[in-house]
């Protein structure tokens, strides 16, 4: 019998690059690419392409494809939306205070580390022990001072989905700008910017099956809002991201995001019907928390393990390849900062592990990781004194010392 | 009262910790709650901090033990080192369980020194359980077993 291979559940850390995408960059990668800012007829054949993609990441998201500036990936999204949208605002005596949430990407809270370097002040909301934060608790923060507020489509880690259309509304009303990261969000959360008042919104391609290195940032025209650039050279992408646009990759996005919007309602069903079965067999285990909600994305599940220690767990998913909370390579790993957030315990949060779907997901494959997951954690749990403590009924609050309200799936 | 079977390890357990924990960590032969009467267990460590550590031994008349079990919530290196001590506690004297130290313990496994701290929690479990069995006269103790 041949190895089926690992059984790859990290769709939410990159998902394979389509066959459809990688054929519409091969001719950009393997002849003349050309520069879409030169005037000759190369470099004009070259703007077509990148004017083509331009339009269809605008049309995923009910823009105009003059809303669209490349960006090297979410990160750089998401750095040039925060900090050039707070520098622009403060520039103009807007205001120095930005709103986000405590559960948000490495990319949205260092950047907003890096203004508070330069004096502004942000205000981190801290999220329910299911991952959800509340409009009015966002709302709650806001001052006469805020300028912007960052919020995530679909957290990448819990899958949480915020009520952006709530969020959006006292965001406006309170006339700061509102930047979502949507980076988790294409084809899998509907994101339509012509009837929700994103004024910024950061993309990532490989994310959704398109290539890696390239990314894009919604910058919205009416009303227009302002940047200041973070890199400084030609002019291209209106100068709020000057250097040469990389052909093949964003003719790889255009084609990514095409495929998704294409495929979101089967992608969707198909996702759906995958959680089910690995909520279901992750259930059977028995004992596992819920780091999350059950409305969540369908790609996203994280989950943690009481009685189990992280670092150990992580030695034993040999053949699965799935976010751990406890990296085995790491000599000291720091715990999520979306976890502790959410009020987790460190070993709690340790011992989690997040499984995210894809396309090419098959139910064998969930069944695959469900056993190899039961298998570990039973092997930890028949040798555990703090598993022995939970069987007799101690609740895991009092064993874990916490507080949290913690749900069992 | 036998030991773990082997699960398949991720290889960077071996890379992370060395081979010597890996092969320990993979199938370790004294995991688990004894079988049977006349155990008794000291525990150490706590939840919060990532490591607790229960050493079950059984005494002789003599003032020997002759068996050593242990349960322990802990990464690879704590199972690891655990189940390295009960095969060097069965057949010692109690009086020689004080020369079984975390160094010990680290130096034998080749414990890289990031994941040493819990070894310290591995000896202190082993102090507890040796000194309820000295309190007794290393032979009657009963904290049950698999039973309790």
């Amino acid at each position: 019998m041949t190895d089926p291979g690992p059984v790859y559940l990290d769709y939410a850390a990159t998902t394979p690059l389509d066959p459809a995408v990688l054929a519409a960059m091969r001719p950009w990668l393997e002849g003349l690419a050309g520069n879409p800012a030169s005037a000759h007829a190369v470099g004009r054949h070259a703007a077509a392409a990148v004017a083509q993609a331009r339009a269809r990441v605008a049309g995923a998201l009910g823009a105009s494809a003059d809303e669209i500036v490349w960006t090297s990936g979410a990160t750089e999204a998401d750095n040039l939306a925060i900090k050039g949208a707070a520098r622009h605002q403060h520039a103009r005596g807007r205001g120095d205070h930005l709103v986000t949430l405590a559960t948000e990407h490495r990319a949205v809270l260092a950047s907003c580390e890096a203004l508070e370097r330069e004096g502004f002040t942000v205000t981190r909301v801290p999220p329910e022990s299911d991952g959800g934060v509340s409009a009015g608790a966002l709302a709650a923060a806001l001052t006469a001072r805020t300028v912007l507020v960052s919020v995530s489509a679909v957290n990448n880690e819990t899958g949480v989905i915020p009520d952006l259309a709530a969020i959006a509304e006292r965001v406006k009303g309170h006339g700061a700008l509102l930047h979502v990261d949507a980076a988790q969000a294409l084809g899998r959360v509907s994101l339509d910017v012509s009837g929700l008042p994103a004024d910024l919104v950061s993309l990532s391609a490989h994310k959704c099956y398109g290539p890696q290195g390239v990314g894009a940032l919604y910058v919205r025209r009416r009303p227009r809002v302002r940047l200041m650039p973070l890199l400084h050279g030609g002019g291209q992408e209106g100068g709020l991201r000057p250097g040469t646009v990389p052909v093949a990759q964003v003719v790889g996005m255009g084609a990514a995001v095409a495929r998704c919007v294409r495929n979101a309602a089967r992608d969707g069903r198909h996702l759906e019907a995958l959680r089910g079965r690995l909520l279901a067999g992750l259930a059977e285990i028995g004992g596992v928390i819920l780091n999350g909600r059950r409305d969540g994305s369908p790609h996203i599940v994280n989950v943690s393990f009481p009685g189990v220690h992280g670092a150990a767990l992580a030695g034993l998913l040999d053949g699965l390849a799935v976010s751990a909370g406890s990296a085995c390579a790491a000599a000291v790993p720091a715990p999520s900062h979306v976890l502790r957030a959410m009020g987790r315990p460190d070993a709690l949060a340790h011992a989690s592990l997040r499984l995210s779907l894809g396309g090419p997901t098959t139910a064998g494959e969930v069944d695959r990781a469900v056993a190899v997951i039961g298998a570990a954690v039973g092997h930890l749990r028949g040798f555990s004194p703090v598993w022995q403590r939970l069987a007799a009924g101690e609740t895991i609050q009092s064993v874990y010392g916490t507080r949290t309200p913690l749900v069992s799936i | 009262m036998t030991g773990c079977g082997a699960i398949p390890l991720d290889p960077a357990v071996a890379l992370t910790y060395g081979g010597a924990v890996a092969a320990r960590f993979a199938a370790p032969a004294h995991a688990g709650r004894p079988d049977g009467t006349g155990w008794l267990s000291g525990e150490a460590g706590r939840v919060p901090a990532g490591v607790t550590v229960r050493i079950w031994l059984r005494g002789d008349t003599a003032g020997g033990v002759t068996a050593a079990r242990f349960e322990a919530f802990g990464d690879p290196a704590v199972i690891a080192a655990a189940d390295w001590l009960c095969d060097e506690i069965a057949g010692r004297p109690l009086t020689e369980l004080g020369g079984l130290t975390a160094r010990r313990i680290s130096e034998a496994l080749a414990i890289p020194a990031a994941h040493m701290d819990g070894t310290l929690v591995v000896e202190d479990a082993l102090a507890a359980a040796a000194e309820r069995l000295a309190a007794i006269g290393g032979r009657s103790g009963d904290d049950g077993g698999c039973g309790k």
